[in-house]
């Protein structure tokens, strides 16, 4: 009996552990959607490499040709992840709800004790 | 006198049976492929060499003794059976005590052979047993060669008779088991830098001979000293996960049936390297509780185009370690690496690298590969995988079975991947265009990988049409240039896509024979 006991309070933290995560990222790319969404350098450079940030400056912010329309609603989007072997970092890849495949390109995210931050994308295969 | 005959027989009958014993008392530790590995390794040692000496020496005099004794025909006149006598002293002097020396004819009346070696020895027993049915009908069973015997002419073949044999025999070994390390090395994929990668095919053909040989003698120490129907399932349990075995096999003659056959349909002198490609050697996860699957190359059917999605200064030993680091694989997923920069710097002529060993499959297409079920579902009734790693072994899975479990179950992920049939080449760079997705409304940058797209240049397409056409020539059953779209719904290649035309027809007109399969390259996104 113990042992079931056992058992399920390590259940319990361990998906407790997950939604936790989940729910911290999900939140972070309603940031960056938001931030992408209305052109927002100033979140976008605070949540995201140096690197990255140029990348998003030469081919999205300063691109005229793209321009959002309406308001931002936050959700409507799935998400999957993996943690890397790197303690802190995650592979992220987010699809439209009404779509059935999920980006080419994954989000390296890393987590530190203040803030998360979009490292760079990369392009990855399954297996 | 007869009683001291009889009495050197039984001793020598039990120096045999004690090396029989010794031999069953090994298998008994065997309980992964990687024991039986060991094992092998370990039977062909020095010591148990002259153990095997020994025993085929004693039998060879045995049975040579059981002729001369037969009554009822008189073997002692007969010109094959005095030059197998006198070869037999020759090489064996003591052995005249067992025969009684008063009668044998004196030297200056018998035609001696000019030399005498204990290969020639044993030739001429092999040739009796094969070429004269009559005096091979004669020899009593037990004193037959058998391929225990096989094994130790085979290892005393090609020795000079000039030089100490104990010599040569030490030499002879230490090359013997030299090579099998090595080819322990390439079975699970670790090839080092000393050993020729032309001759890594050979090796594996020569060390599964090895196997089918010691197991087949095993077979015979099982079924006649030591029939223990618990041992024999373990034995079976354990060669069941060689190549070559069926999985579905619990019967050692099954197991054997099937591995001669792998023997002989494996081409031994397929030669997988390929001239002007850089060979490197790249750090594994095998360490670590990760697996990797082995196939035959004769499955090879597609070549699979990729861009690596990087900036073009990426090298080899960077996606290596991506892969063995965030995938967590076993090692870098592509066969073949084509960079076109070195140390950062631009190069005139693009660079062919090496990957995973095309026998071990690799991890580029992705897992789902549903076309490929449909098309090539007939193929898989003969074909087997061997997944696992070096803590595990290798177990053996049936293709055809696991293909109907995928269909039957309809999943979709983690069945038969186009990996199974295919080589992956990757042209290092990014030659996606940036593309952008709605995600909940709002635009979104889907491949921001690189700064730098790029557009393949003539060296690039040349360089993929001629590794295409020289992979042909080593794996033939490859007759297709598929891009990594063909498998998967992925923007990979890129740009590279729209010039598979050009690297079909450039492998084409080097002499290679590439089917165009243009109109299943639709994008479906």
């Amino acid at each position: 009996m113990k042992y079931l006991i056992f058992s399920f309070i390590t259940f319990i933290f361990i998906t407790n552990g997950y939604a936790v995560e989940k729910k911290a990222l999900i939140s972070f790319m309603n940031t960056y959607l938001e931030s992408i969404h209305y052109k927002d350098q100033k979140t976008l450079k605070n949540i995201t490499s140096e690197k990255f940030y140029h990348l998003l400056s030469k081919h999205y912010l300063e691109n005229k040709k793209i321009k959002q329309s309406g308001k931002f609603k936050r959700g409507g989007f799935d998400l999957t992840f993996k943690p890397t072997k790197i303690k802190g970092e995650y592979l992220l890849n987010i699809k439209d709800q009404s779509k059935k495949e999920y980006s080419h390109g994954w989000y390296l995210i890393k987590e530190t004790k203040q803030k998360m931050i979009i490292k760079k994308m990369v392009h990855i295969e399954e297996n | 006198m007869k009683l001291g005959l009889y009495l050197i027989i039984i001793i020598l009958s039990f120096q045999a049976s004690t090396l029989s014993s010794k031999v069953t008392e090994r298998e008994l530790e065997i309980n992964n492929c990687d024991d039986l590995v060991q094992w092998i390794f370990a039977e062909l040692t020095e010591k148990n060499f002259d153990l095997l000496y020994k025993r085929s020496m004693n039998k060879f005099i045995l049975g040579l003794y059981a002729l001369e004794k037969d009554s009822k025909s008189k073997w002692t006149d007969d010109i094959i059976f005095r030059k197998l006598k006198d070869e037999l002293f020759l090489v064996d002097p003591k052995a005249k005590e067992i025969f009684k020396q008063k009668f044998w004819p004196p030297a200056f009346l018998r035609d001696i052979p000019k030399s005498s070696s204990t290969n020639s020895l044993f030739t001429l027993w092999r040739d009796i047993q094969k070429n004269h049915p009559l005096l091979a009908a004669k020899i009593p069973s037990e004193f037959k060669l058998d391929s225990w015997d096989e094994m130790t002419l085979r290892m005393i073949d090609n020795i000079s008779t000039q030089t100490k044999p104990e010599t040569e025999f030490q030499k002879k070994l230490k090359t013997f088991y030299k090579k099998l390390n090595q080819q322990k090395n390439s079975i699970i994929g670790n090839t080092k830098d000393n050993v020729p990668i032309n001759k890594i095919n050979e090796l594996n053909q020569n060390f599964l001979k090895s196997v089918h040989s010691l197991l087949a003698d095993s077979k015979y120490d099982f079924d006649n000293i030591c029939p223990n129907q618990e041992l024999i399932s373990k034995f079976n349990k354990v060669a069941c996960t060689l190549p070559g075995a069926n999985a579905n096999s619990n019967n050692i003659d099954i197991f054997l049936k099937s591995l001669e056959k792998y023997i002989e349909k494996t081409d031994p002198l397929v030669n997988s390297q390929i001239d002007g490609v850089h060979q490197l050697d790249y750090p594994t996860n095998k360490d670590k509780d990760v697996t990797f699957c082995r196939r035959s190359t004769e499955n090879l059917k597609y070549l699979v185009i990729h861009h690596s999605g990087t900036d073009a200064s990426t090298t080899p030993e960077q996606i290596n370690n991506y892969h063995i680091n965030y995938n967590n694989w076993y090692m870098l997923g592509y066969n073949y690496l084509v960079s076109t920069s070195f140390n950062g710097a631009q190069l005139d002529a693009p660079q062919v690298f090496t990957g995973r060993p095309p026998e071990m499959q690799g991890a580029h297409t992705g897992s789902k590969s549903v076309r490929l079920l449909n098309r090539d579902y007939f193929d898989l009734k003969e074909q087997t995988q061997f997944c696992g790693n070096e803590q595990v072994g290798l177990i053996a899975q049936n293709m055809y079975d696991y293909a109907r479990e995928i269909k039957e179950n309809k999943k979709n992920q983690n069945g038969v991947s186009g990996n199974f049939f295919s080589l992956g080449i990757v042209v290092i760079g990014n030659y996606e265009p940036i593309r952008y997705k709605k995600v909940n409304g709002t635009l979104v940058p889907s491949n921001l990988h690189t700064e730098e797209v790029l557009v393949p240049t003539k060296e690039v397409i040349q360089t993929v049409g001629e590794l295409s056409c020289q992979i042909q020539k080593k794996f033939p059953n490859i007759k297709t240039i598929v891009p990594h779209s063909y498998f998967k719904n992925t923007d990979c290649p890129g740009r590279l896509l729209q010039f598979l035309k050009e690297i079909t027809d450039h492998a084409n007109s080097l002499g290679c024979r590439f089917e165009y399969m243009y109109t299943d390259f639709e994008r479906t996104n």
